[in-house]
């Protein structure tokens, strides 16, 4: 059970705080309600640049880091297609310098053009590194475009190209700025060997002077229903086949979410999972074969993703897959596998409630969701889900006529074993 | 409401409480270092056997690694499937991965259902059986994901810099080619465990809620059957271009890799063994040049120039040796000028003092981050282990401490002088753009 407490500024500004006495640690967590999925299409990749940013220095802080590890702290960001999220641990004893940091940068950002062009390389740099520079790199390029024609998840979180990252300028910085990084739109989380009340009167002192925004609003283009299925074939310079195949389901916030994860779950966690058990282990028909869900705000994707194992045919492979996904629409699972894939998320979520860090930022993800108190009926939601709801969900996810289907395959003839 | 002006004082921490762990014998006299104190009752557990790459028999590549990820494909009367079963049955998880010194068992899952899983995990420590075809899957597959690493130039210059440094058949130096995967038999590996894990003796690392289940757990599990320690095994001193006499063009190697937009740079020198007196006060130096986000790496290459997404610093330390390096991928036109700003670097804190408020931030940032290291149960737990791997002390976190906040520029800078020297330094980079 994690205690917090909640607050609400008066410039909307959400504060969570929870007290653990057992750690010298303070964990800040920021989650500003923006991501990829509120980028101009003409100018994506910018949630993510715009988080690089938020290092080059503030009003009164030239250098975030450097203040920071000052105090004894660290610090990261990660930008997804829905969030930005930015944390902060350092000893508790100077937990207002972190107050302090993020306050300042939130008010008002140094918009400079140096910090900009660097940023811009860093993050073309990263592009390299991580999508282009290896193989299958641009997997999830291919696959988002496959799944979505509409919904801006079309594209990853890094942008469509390098050069609308390229091409961002100052005033798409500033406008950005305003538009998302308001106090309104965010949510904070202090955790750790800190007092609620004295959090508080300081979260109010730093954060308290910030203006309000007004939040954002957000019209994205709906993702119509997919009425058949899609298939794409790419070769490039890769050394083993691999299929892709992905289908649309529910939002996170869907009362159905927790079922389809324990349906990835029966299918692909662990060693013990039906994909690997089956179809790696037994009928060696691949070498490596998962599925898992993006759990994403709006309505996001089940993933199945395997490589072929050498010189099995495809068709057969995937034959056999197709009717590993029969047997779990058909069939309802049996008791222990249900209860295999429900002790395994109570394990997770036990294991993942320890650290001061992981607990800052699901409550901010929690609140960000609906309620951060949510946090504690999490093992229950994935304990009520039945056989029957699994089965359900399958039928509704696994359609033939809504699967997308991406072969990625290795161009040059690969020389035999 | 008027926003502050004056910044909040930044104080000093005063002490950093390392809880030590509790020390525990099992019956046969096998260590338990036991860490409680979590929210939940849950038990994390590393058991690290004296099994990795350092203790295969000479010509054996590979025999460590495979015979610690297959352990759990059949042992006893448990096939491999029933051993996954029952593990994920009790939402439990158990992973063993080898080494370049050990083999380490790692399980996690909640206290009610430790003793469902108690069977399976004894069969896999004292009877793995290494079926004919999961070791033929294993071998299989991992030519498979050979050549998919072999296309990443960081897997290549990581495993060529360790090959060029330690020398093609040490252990710690010898590349996995699709000939040595082909070469994994079931014997090997039902030998090495036999030798290595049936009978040796392991160290216990346990964190979570450590109840009477807990401990009765860890002792049924590990402390019921004789177990000794092993012969040291004889490792050959390492390798190679990095004999000071040797010409300089030895020492820089530049391996091209068509189609790469980026190369993978790495830099490496002998680490200091951990006995040595300079050894934590050059771990305040390593620091400041390349082992946090405001180091002087990342400073000039990536906050400056904009050359790279990381670059970084540190050290590898293996029970007989070990590296000091560096690490980046950096795009291909930048890259002899990535190369020229290391040395430059290097050249730098060996010839200028460093500035004292930079040396302040340091003092600080590294305090705060071994608190943070010390933080919770599992935190803590991987610093013991950190510690015992090492053959370090447990009153190290507290020497560290000390050196942090005693050492000074002049000091350090005789570090730089002794130990970030560039006669013994090895240049090796894959991507490297035609001249």
């Amino acid at each position: 059970m994690i205690q917090f407490q909640k607050r609400v500024l008066d410039n909307g500004l959400t504060v969570l705080v929870h007290e653990d006495p057992s750690s010298p640690m303070a964990a800040v967590n920021i989650l500003y309600d923006v991501g990829a999925r509120d980028e101009d299409p003409a100018r994506t990749g910018f949630a993510h640049l715009f988080e690089h940013l938020m290092f080059g220095g503030s009003a009164n802080i030239p250098d975030f880091d450097g203040v920071l590890q000052r105090a004894g702290g660290n610090n990261n960001a990660f930008t997804s297609n829905d969030i930005t999220n930015y944390y902060d641990v350092l000893p508790a004893v100077n937990l207002e310098t972190a107050l302090w940091l993020e306050a300042d940068r939130m008010h008002l950002l140094d918009f400079s053009p140096r910090s900009l062009e660097v940023q811009r390389k860093v993050v073309c740099e990263e592009f390299k590194e991580h999508y282009i520079n290896q193989p299958y790199g641009d997997v999830w390029h291919l696959l988002r475009e496959l799944t979505y024609t509409r919904h801006p998840y079309r594209w990853p979180t890094i942008g469509l190209e390098l050069k609308h990252v390229e091409d961002a300028t100052l005033e798409d910085v500033e406008a950005f700025f305003y538009k998302h990084y308001r106090p309104d739109n965010a949510i904070l989380c202090v955790a750790g060997g800190v007092k609620a009340e004295q959090t508080f009167q300081l979260v109010e002192k730093w954060f308290g002077g910030i203006e309000a925004g007004g939040r954002p609003p957000r019209n994205l283009p709906q993702e119509p229903q997919q009425l058949e299925a899609r298939e794409k074939t790419v070769e490039a310079e890769v050394p083993v086949d691999v299929l892709y195949r992905a289908w649309p389901m529910c939002a996170r916030r869907d009362h159905d979410y927790h079922a389809s994860d324990l349906l990835s779950d029966v299918l692909s966690a662990g060693e013990s999972g039906r994909l690997h058990r089956r179809l790696v282990m037994e009928n060696e028909l691949f070498s490596d074969l998962e599925a898992y869900v993006m759990g994403s705000l709006d309505e996001g994707l089940f993933v199945v993703e395997g490589k072929y194992a050498e010189g099995v045919d495809r068709a057969e492979a995937e034959a056999a897959l197709e009717a590993e996904l029969e047997a779990i629409r058909s069939t309802p699972i049996g008791e222990d596998e249900l209860e295999k894939v429900r002790n395994q998320s109570e394990a997770h979520e036990a294991f993942g409630n320890v650290s001061v860090l992981s607990k800052a930022m699901k409550l901010c993800y929690f609140e960000l969701l609906g309620d951060a108190a949510d946090i504690n009926q999490e093992t229950d939601r994935y304990r009520s889900v039945t056989a029957a709801d699994i089965q359900r969900v399958a039928r509704e996810i696994l359609r033939p006529e809504r699967a997308n289907t991406l072969h990625y395959r290795a161009k040059r003839a690969v020389p035999a074993l | 409401m008027p926003i502050p002006t004056t910044p909040p004082p930044v104080l000093d921490v005063q002490d950093v409480h390392f809880r030590q762990p509790e020390r525990h014998e099992l019956p046969n006299g096998v260590p338990v270092y036991a860490v409680g104190g979590a929210p939940d009752p849950i038990l994390r557990l590393e058991a690290v056997f004296p099994a990795g790459r350092r203790m295969e028999l000479p010509g054996e590549h590979g025999v460590g690694a495979a015979a610690a990820r297959l352990m759990t494909e059949g042992a006893g009367a448990f096939s491999g499937d029933a051993i996954n079963r029952m593990v994920e049955q009790a939402g439990a998880t158990l992973k063993v991965r080898g080494g370049f010194d050990y083999i380490t068992l790692h399980f996690h899952g909640l206290n009610r259902s430790l003793p469902d899983v108690l069977p399976v995990l004894r069969a896999l420590i004292e009877d793995a059986r290494y079926p004919d075809k999961a070791v033929a899957n294993y071998v299989r597959n991992n030519r498979q994901k050979l050549r998919i690493r072999e296309e990443k130039v960081d897997y290549l210059a990581d495993i060529g810099m360790r090959e060029s440094f330690f020398g093609t058949d040490h252990p710690y130096g010898y590349r996995m080619t699709d000939a040595a995967f082909a070469a994994i038999t079931p014997e090997a590996l039902r030998a090495h465990h036999k030798r290595c894990i049936a009978t040796s003796k392991p160290f216990i690392v346990a964190a979570g809620q450590l109840d009477e289940k807990a401990m009765a757990f860890l002792t049924d599990a590990f402390g019921r059957t004789a177990r000794g320690g092993l012969p040291e095994p004889k490792t050959p001193p390492s390798a190679t271009p990095l004999d000071p006499d040797a010409s300089a063009e030895a020492r820089i190697v530049h391996i091209p890799k068509p189609g790469a937009v980026q190369a993978a740079i790495r830099f490496a020198r002998p680490a200091l063994p951990k006995n040595h007196p300079d050894y934590r006060r050059f771990f305040v130096l390593n620091t400041v040049f390349g082992g946090y986000f405001g180091s002087r790496l990342m400073s000039n290459i990536r906050e400056d120039k904009g050359y790279t997404y990381g670059i970084y610093s540190g050290m590898t330390q293996f029970k007989d040796g070990g590296f000091w390096y560096i690490s980046s991928e950096v795009g291909g036109p930048v890259c002899e000028d990535a190369l020229h700003q290391v040395r430059l670097e290097m050249k730098r804190l060996r010839e200028e003092p460093i500035p004292e408020d930079e040396l302040e931030r340091v003092r600080h940032y590294l305090t705060g981050s071994i608190l943070g290291s010390v933080d919770g149960p599992f935190k803590t737990a991987d610093t013991v282990r950190g510690i015992l791997q090492g053959d370090l002390e447990m009153d190290h976190v507290q020497r560290l401490v000390d050196t942090i906040r005693t050492v000074t520029a002049v000091e350090l800078q005789d570090m730089a002088r002794r130990h970030l020297t560039e006669d013994d330094l090895l240049e090796y980079v894959v991507g490297h753009p035609p001249a």
